[in-house]
């Protein structure tokens, strides 16, 4: 599997931007399982950071085409590298077998699924500890009302033999 | 030496019902252990009838797939139990202090004075439980062929041959003294296997991890809400009447002794709730690609156990299969022998012949199924949910509205069963549409037919209620009607 992590601006234009661009392709290929090819590149133009609605759009061109060309270039997959996603939706409109994902997406996705397991105690659920703790009660509640039924039945049982 | 716990257990549970043999003189001794068990023998026999290879293979599969949260599904069974326990034990042990009731189709028969509502309960009593015992049998042969490669046949023989043996010995005697072993077995086995299993996951909160890391769901709700309300209300509706668990309260010696039972039964079954759910989730971890989820206990137990505990746990699934089925033996044999020979047909035996009818009919009702249980059909699995169904939607409404409203009459009830298991049967048949499980379907339309058809019918004589309704005793000492007290089942 070819996966391209492709970054919306010029950020290899500098020494400093290659030397991050570096660092980012170090991490993701730890991240990867044997057999995976991952890359990294940018765009030839537009805002080298985006910090605004503006240079968000004007981002997006540059990177659709790179995009494009990267499904060209036989990749089966492309990570959008920034957190805003720029252009997420238009990337997946125009190219037709590339799953394409987006930072900002997925950890929408990842906070949603893991809402559920938010509070863990020993790294179980709160739901489940509830769980166990309602079924001790049920129990001991259940003896209770049933001794104090078995007390009341005795002394009725009782006071009939006396009369 | 797994095999050997297993042949050692086998052949304590006979042992067991040779020397119950002896306590048997009398029907009532056979088919209610004479109405004398206390609280311990009455409160394992409970936990045992109700714990079968649905507990010990397929809810450790369930928890394997769906994680921790399957669990909630006790508290629905425990609450119906509760309803049983206090509303219906009572009545039921009056009945048979007064009438010397043995069976559920005695308590129906009497309640709603027809024979045909008797003979309706024993066909589906010996349809429904039959298909239970097929399944039961598989499931059996199932585990002594994964685990030590015996030939299905062989497995199916040997597990029928045992239960068949002591239950046809000792009757009830040796069902709840054997299910007292059999609990104890059931709950060291699997109690015991989890710390062995969570140790080798790398402790509690290494095992939640590695679950987390797997689904996170698996530690929080793995079973959607909604599904397991859907479940937890049909289980809570099916063991409404239960017949195999509510025949157990003519055996135990007093009301006081039916409710503390019915409270150690929940502590056996917590024991048990708790350690399928631990076993489950961390066979997932630590056997995550088993062929199917009901692979996970004997994996367990073959793989991760030592060998004496392998076979404890093994036996204890064994244990689970037997006691069930036992149960269901006696009661299908006593339906046979006790309701439709003695009470429709009307023939006179003693005791001892009708001890002895009761044992052969035990024995053929317990080969009937072997062939079934050797060429078993697809979905064997699905048979117990399905039978299940068709006994709830049956019994529970006709069971607790005879108990408690006065007003069920012969043909509300007859409405009511056959209505039930009918609307069950088709609805079941068609694939369970919309995906809404029979229960929902049948258990109103059971009940619609009981109140509906009751009202526009003539009422059953006061006769009829008076073993069920003090006030109705009270009216007839007071009129100094001499049926009740010492009357026989009608």
């Amino acid at each position: 599997m070819r996966i391209l992590y492709v970054l919306p601006g010029p950020v290899g234009r500098t020494e400093a931007g290659l030397a991050e661009m570096e660092r980012r392709l170090s991490i993701l290929r730890s991240y990867a399982v044997s057999g995976t090819e991952v890359g990294i590149a940018d765009v030839e133009e537009g805002p080298t950071s985006i910090e605004s609605l503006y240079e968000e759009y004007l981002s997006i061109p540059r990177t659709v085409e790179r995009m494009l060309e990267m499904e060209r270039d036989g990749y089966d997959a492309a990570v959008l590298g920034c957190y805003r996603d720029p252009g997420l939706d238009v990337v997946r409109e125009v190219t037709e077998r590339t799953v394409v994902v987006g930072p900002g997406e997925a950890r929408g996705g990842t906070q949603r699924r893991r809402q559920n397991v938010v509070n863990t105690v020993l790294g179980v659920g709160v739901s489940n500890w509830v769980l166990w703790a309602v079924m001790v009660l049920f129990i001991a509640i259940y003896f209770v009302v049933t001794e104090i039924m078995n007390r009341r039945e005795d002394e009725a049982r009782n006071r009939g033999e006396g009369e | 030496m797994a095999a050997a716990v297993l042949v050692l257990y086998l052949i304590v549970v006979i042992a067991i019902g040779f020397y119950m043999r002896r306590r048997v003189r009398t029907e009532k001794d056979y088919l209610a252990a004479g109405g004398t068990l206390g609280v311990v023998v009455g409160g394992a026999t409970l936990a045992a009838t109700q714990m079968s290879a649905g507990t010990a293979i397929g809810t450790v599969g369930f928890h394997y797939q769906t994680g921790y949260n399957f669990t909630w599904i006790w508290l629905a069974i425990w609450a119906s139990w509760v309803i049983m326990a206090l509303l219906m034990g009572p009545k039921m042990k009056d009945f048979y202090n007064s009438h010397g009731a043995l069976t559920i189709p005695d308590l129906l028969g009497t309640r709603y004075e027809s024979k045909a509502i008797r003979i309706i309960a024993v066909i589906i009593l010996v349809f429904a439980f039959g298909l239970t015992v097929v399944a039961e049998l598989v499931g059996g042969s199932y585990i002594l062929n994964v685990t030590f490669g015996v030939p299905t046949t062989v497995g199916v023989l040997i597990i029928a041959a045992v239960f068949i043996a002591y239950t046809v010995l000792g009757g009830l005697f040796a069902i709840a003294y054997t299910d007292l072993l059999q609990m104890l077995v059931f709950c060291v086995g699997f109690a015991i296997a989890v710390p062995f299993a969570v140790n080798r996951a790398g402790g509690f909160v290494a095992l939640n991890e590695q679950l987390s890391s797997i689904d996170p769901s698996l530690v929080a709700n793995g079973m959607p809400t909604g599904t397991l309300l859907a479940s937890a209300i049909s289980f809570f509706i099916l063991l409404l009447g239960y017949p195999i668990i509510a025949i157990r309260f003519y055996s135990i010696k007093d009301n006081k002794t039916i409710r503390r039972a019915v409270g150690l039964s929940f502590v056996f079954q917590g024991i048990i709730a708790i350690s399928v759910a631990f076993l489950g989730v961390s066979a997932r971890v630590l056997f995550p690609n088993l062929q199917t989820p009901d692979l996970a206990s004997p994996t367990i137990a073959m793989d991760l156990l030592p060998p004496i505990l392998g076979g404890l746990l093994l036996a204890a699934i064994l244990a689970a299969i037997q006691s069930t089925v036992s149960a269901v033996l006696l009661m299908l044999g006593s339906a046979i022998s006790h309701d439709i020979v003695k009470n429709v047909l009307g023939r006179e035996m003693t005791e001892r012949q009708t001890v002895n009818l009761t044992r052969l009919v035990v024995v053929i009702m317990g080969i009937l199924p072997i062939p079934f249980a050797l060429n078993p059909l697809p979905l064997i699995q699905q048979i117990w949910i399905n039978a299940a169904a068709l006994i709830g939607s049956s019994f529970a409404v006709v069971t607790l509205l005879g108990l408690y409203w006065k007003r069920g009459t012969t043909a509300g009830a007859i409405t009511s069963m056959v209505g039930g298991i009918g609307s069950a049967a088709v609805w079941l048949a068609l694939g369970n549409p919309f995906g809404i499980n029979a229960v929902y379907i049948s258990v109103p339309v059971s009940l619609l037919g009981m109140i509906v058809v009751s009202l526009l019918t003539k009422r059953v004589s006061n006769r009829a209620l008076r073993p069920f309704f003090r006030d109705e005793r009270e009216r007839s000492t007071e009129t100094a009607s001499p049926a009740y007290g010492g009357g026989r089942p009608i």
